[in-house]
């Protein structure tokens, strides 16, 4: 199979997926929870990932996922379905993700630091781990760079999608994208400097 | 930091973002998000219970209310009425009569109105209690 061929029938089997998506869509603002419950398995892995890099561990991750299911499952009738059902489903992983470290923040349960969050995660990766820590710092940018850094280097997200996500034109997305790379870089440096 | 330092640091930005690993959903995740769906659907059912539940009231009470509140207005016109037409009429009688004098056709309208009113409202409960009875056999 050429390249092309598969990736016609890549977007065919996205928009098949996308189609029944909405078909359980609309059994599920009929009241079906079953409906609800097969659009969650679809999904899970992807939204429980989205959580993880935003949160950078495994147990608020999950708690997060579970938060961004409900929220959707209560916010459901107000689908207007103007978009995929994943696309909406991202974004309201997005918002509560950020909304619960926004709240963490202004409380001071999470460290701004990432190499004190490093210091101190024991069930965590190793504080060397360069890779790691690099991944932590994208939690220094501010939100919309972080959201949108986090969704680029998460697969099966794709930039049309993230611009959507984001309701931005696609100029404004590569604009905010070079700005946060541009940020990024500074944290990243100023990190790797304290850590030697 | 110079130009190669500063790609180098970009690559291995680039490197580390890319490179991540998709992880598995934890086990479990399924069943407990089913058992929170479950209860969610309920406090959903029951939050649009009370929702129709305090707009009845809310209708009703206001209804009493503007009742309560035009009672004198009502009664003033009532006076009126009985003074300006003559005659031993029933209540409506006096208004019919009345605005029949005054116009016809208003009068006409009203009861078309009145009438009208009526039956959309009893077509507007009549649905909404099917619709919770349904919500609530679900």
């Amino acid at each position: 199979m050429t390249a092309t061929a598969a990736v016609w029938q890549h977007k065919a089997t996205a928009k098949m997926v996308d189609d029944s998506d909405f078909v359980l869509v609309d059994r599920a603002k009929a009241g079906e929870t079953e409906a609800f419950s097969e659009l969650a398995l679809r999904h899970e892995r992807v939204v429980y990932n989205l959580a993880y890099r935003f949160m950078r561990d495994p147990g608020l991750a999950e708690d997060m996922a579970q938060e961004a299911f409900l929220k959707a499952f209560r916010l459901l009738k107000g689908f207007r379905g103007d978009c995929s059902f994943s696309t909406w489903l991202y974004r309201v992983t997005t918002s509560v993700c950020l909304t619960e470290l926004n709240r963490r923040k202004r409380r001071g349960e999470i460290e701004l630091l990432p190499s004190h969050a490093a210091k101190l995660a024991t069930d965590q990766p190793e504080a060397s781990d360069t890779p790691e820590l690099i991944r932590r710092c994208v939690g220094q940018l501010p939100d919309r760079y972080a959201t949108i850094v986090t969704l680029f280097y998460l697969q099966e997200v794709s930039y049309e999608e993230i611009a959507e996500i984001m309701k931005i034109p696609m100029g404004t997305l590569k604009t905010w994208m070079h700005r946060a790379r541009h940020q990024l870089r500074k944290i990243v440096e100023k990190e790797l400097k304290s850590h030697g | 930091m110079d130009d190669r330092g500063m790609q180098e640091l970009d690559a291995l930005i680039e490197r580390s973002l890319r490179d991540e690993q998709m992880r598995a959903v934890p086990a479990g995740f399924h069943n407990r998000l089913n058992e929170r769906l479950k209860v969610a659907a309920i406090v959903e059912r029951e939050r649009h219970r009370v929702r129709y539940g305090a707009m009845a009231g809310v209708f009703l009470f206001g209804m009493l209310g503007i009742t309560l509140l035009f009672a004198p207005v009502m009664s003033y016109l009532q006076g009126w009425l009985v003074r300006s037409v003559p005659g031993g009429m029933g209540y409506l009688d006096y208004i019919v009569v009345s605005l029949l004098n005054t116009s016809p056709v208003w009068a006409r309208t009203s009861a078309v109105v009145l009438a009208c009113g009526i039956g959309l409202g009893l077509i507007v409960s009549g649905t909404r209690v099917i619709q919770m009875r349904m919500a609530r056999n679900r």
